[in-house]
């Protein structure tokens, strides 16, 4: 997503008076932590699942169907991924003087706005000069949730700066990246 | 603890120019609709094997190591379910002041909460007894229990002796009572006579009743649920298929016992759905001019809850043909308040689930924060 179509996507949502600080868009990096994070889980699980198939159950070439488990499970793993890919590409951020809005279009379609003042953030840079802003309580604790990834400003420029925008740490008026000040 | 002692412990904690409207001692209690719906299944899951062993005596050399290996399972999940679970002893004071919500636990080591009124969240639950179970969702602005730790906003839970609901209304008129100009309000359906007497009830004085609507009727599965599904039937058809060792083709019950596992697993996510398209008949959703109201009718049994609008973060989920699903989040609402299996999905009742013109309602608590 352009940062042109962000802008669009998010001054629909302002509501009147509301004032822009910052807007962006996650980085499309073709490996996030993300993908090492689902290979450290998906490899060994799927090791484990042979050894349980050859070693303990005693199955010789019965142990096939358990190598399709093990495929499934590393299908649903990098479905997961391409997701999280695709819902990249579709988002768009942005910090206001009363909210952080995270904004998608298309198919994973959703509007997540965040109070300011409760939703405390913090920062986990992620390399390359990015960083991943995360809101402690607002994630739903549900598997959908998990999976998604949905409320945290993820692999975005300058975050450190954008973090301090967010926690009122930083005047309002040095703005980081891109700088709109668009006005509702 | 009787109610003159409690208001003389409630007392002792004011602050100057505080006063006390309203004290109470707790009653002896344990709110049941805390306990994770997890529960009973771990019953089943525990019976299942023991009644197999006891109807096969070919499968009980095999089965010891799991039967002990739940019963292990069993215990820490007991200890946990009690530590975790609200039970008020009948030794807290409760007092609501004319800024606060005092909670004071007297006993070996005495603990006094003090929430600020303003930014309160509720959640009511009344039973079949009339007698219901309220949790507050607020900062203890005695500061934090440990010297450094962050003091975060999280769910307290009370007992009031006589009607919780009484004690409701008297905190929504103490927060909400200022009259508030009311915003323009999308379109809204009017819920059934009792859901909206109980809507109305919660009201303070002054404040309006700006949107109204039920969910949508009906059962639906989301995609987790349908996942679950499969997965449970299609791993125990697997399991039954490949028969490892060969233990389920010599035994009819070990194979019974299986099969009724996965049945059982299966069953209890059809339940879940089943019982939130039943909840879904008695909800009904309210913007007010100054909070979002869900008021749940089931039987005899009745949920209220109140989110201030202040610091509240949403979300906004649109679906197919306008209708959509606004999440309250920050919250913990979708986190089942204590046991160790915390039930971590969203019911009707702690979410605006499958209502009209959604955008528009998101729109509306937008405004509404701006000019409460």
């Amino acid at each position: 997503m352009t940062s042109l179509e962000a802008d669009a996507l998010i001054t629909r949502e302002l509501h009147a008076g509301e004032r822009v600080l910052w807007t962006g868009v996650p980085a499309q990096r073709r490996i996030t932590r993300g993908h090492l994070a689902a290979a450290a889980v998906l490899l060994p699980f799927g090791f484990l699942i042979a050894v349980l198939a050859v070693f303990i159950c005693e199955m010789g070439w019965g142990a096939l169907p358990f190598a399709a488990v093990v495929s499934l499970t590393l299908y649903i793993g990098a479905t997961c991924i391409i997701s999280t890919r695709a819902v990249a590409r579709c988002t768009a951020y942005a910090v206001t003087d009363r909210r952080v809005l995270i904004v998608r279009r298309g198919r994973y379609a959703c509007v997540t706005s965040l109070d300011r003042h409760s939703a405390r953030p913090w920062l986990v840079p992620t390399g390359r000069g990015l960083g991943t802003i995360s809101f402690r309580g607002v994630e739903g604790g549900t598997l959908s949730d998990s999976m998604h990834a949905w409320r945290r400003l993820s692999e975005i420029e300058d975050a450190a700066r954008v973090f301090a925008l967010i926690t009122g740490t930083m005047d309002e008026r040095s703005q980081p990246g891109s700088d709109k000040g668009v006005e509702q | 603890m009787t109610p003159q002692a409690a208001q003389a412990t409630v007392e002792r904690e004011l602050r100057p120019g505080e006063s006390l409207l309203w004290s109470a001692a707790s009653r002896r209690s344990v709110d049941l609709s805390a306990v994770g719906p997890l529960w009973p299944s771990v019953l089943v899951l525990l019976a299942i094997p023991l009644a197999a062993m006891s109807l096969d005596p070919d499968l009980r050399a095999r089965m010891v190591p799991a039967a002990l290996f739940s019963a292990v399972a069993f215990a820490v999940v007991l200890y946990r379910t009690f530590d975790t679970m609200p039970v008020s002893d009948g030794r807290t004071a409760y007092g609501v002041t004319t800024q606060r919500v005092l909670i004071v636990r007297e006993g070996r080591v005495r603990r006094v909460t003090g929430l600020r009124i303003g930014r309160l969240s509720t959640r009511l639950t009344v039973g079949r007894g009339g007698q219901g179970h309220i949790r507050l969702f607020g900062e203890d602005d005695s500061g934090p229990r440990r010297p450094g730790a962050e003091v975060r906003p999280r769910w307290f839970h009370i007992s009031p002796p006589g009607e919780a609901e009484g004690l409701l209304r008297l905190l929504a008129e103490i927060q909400y009572s200022a009259p508030v100009t009311a915003t323009g309000a999308p379109a809204h359906t009017v819920p059934e006579r009792e859901t909206h007497d109980t809507l109305s009830r919660q009201l303070a004085e002054g404040e309006a009743l700006l949107w109204t609507a039920v969910p949508l009727r009906g059962v639906r599965l989301g995609g987790v649920e349908i996942t679950m599904l499969v997965s449970m039937l299609g791993l125990t058809a697997l399991l039954v298929w490949l028969d490892p060792r060969g233990v389920l083709h010599r035994s009819l019950v070990a194979r019974m016992m299986v099969i009724a596992i996965g049945v059982y697993g299966a069953c209890t996510v059809l339940c879940g759905a089943l019982k939130d398209a039943a909840v879904r008949r008695g909800t009904a959703y309210a913007v007010t001019s100054r909070r979002v109201l869900i008021v749940g009718r089931r039987r005899s049994s009745q949920t209220v809850v109140s989110l201030d609008v202040e610091h509240l973060s949403l979300e906004l989920l649109p679906t197919r043909r306008a209708i959509g699903t606004i999440l309250f989040l920050g919250l913990g609402l979708a986190k089942g308040s204590s046991g160790p299996f915390r039930a971590s999905r969203r019911t009707p009742l702690t979410q605006f689930e499958g209502i009209e013109d959604a955008a528009a309602v998101f729109r509306l608590i937008h405004q509404v924060r701006g000019t409460g």
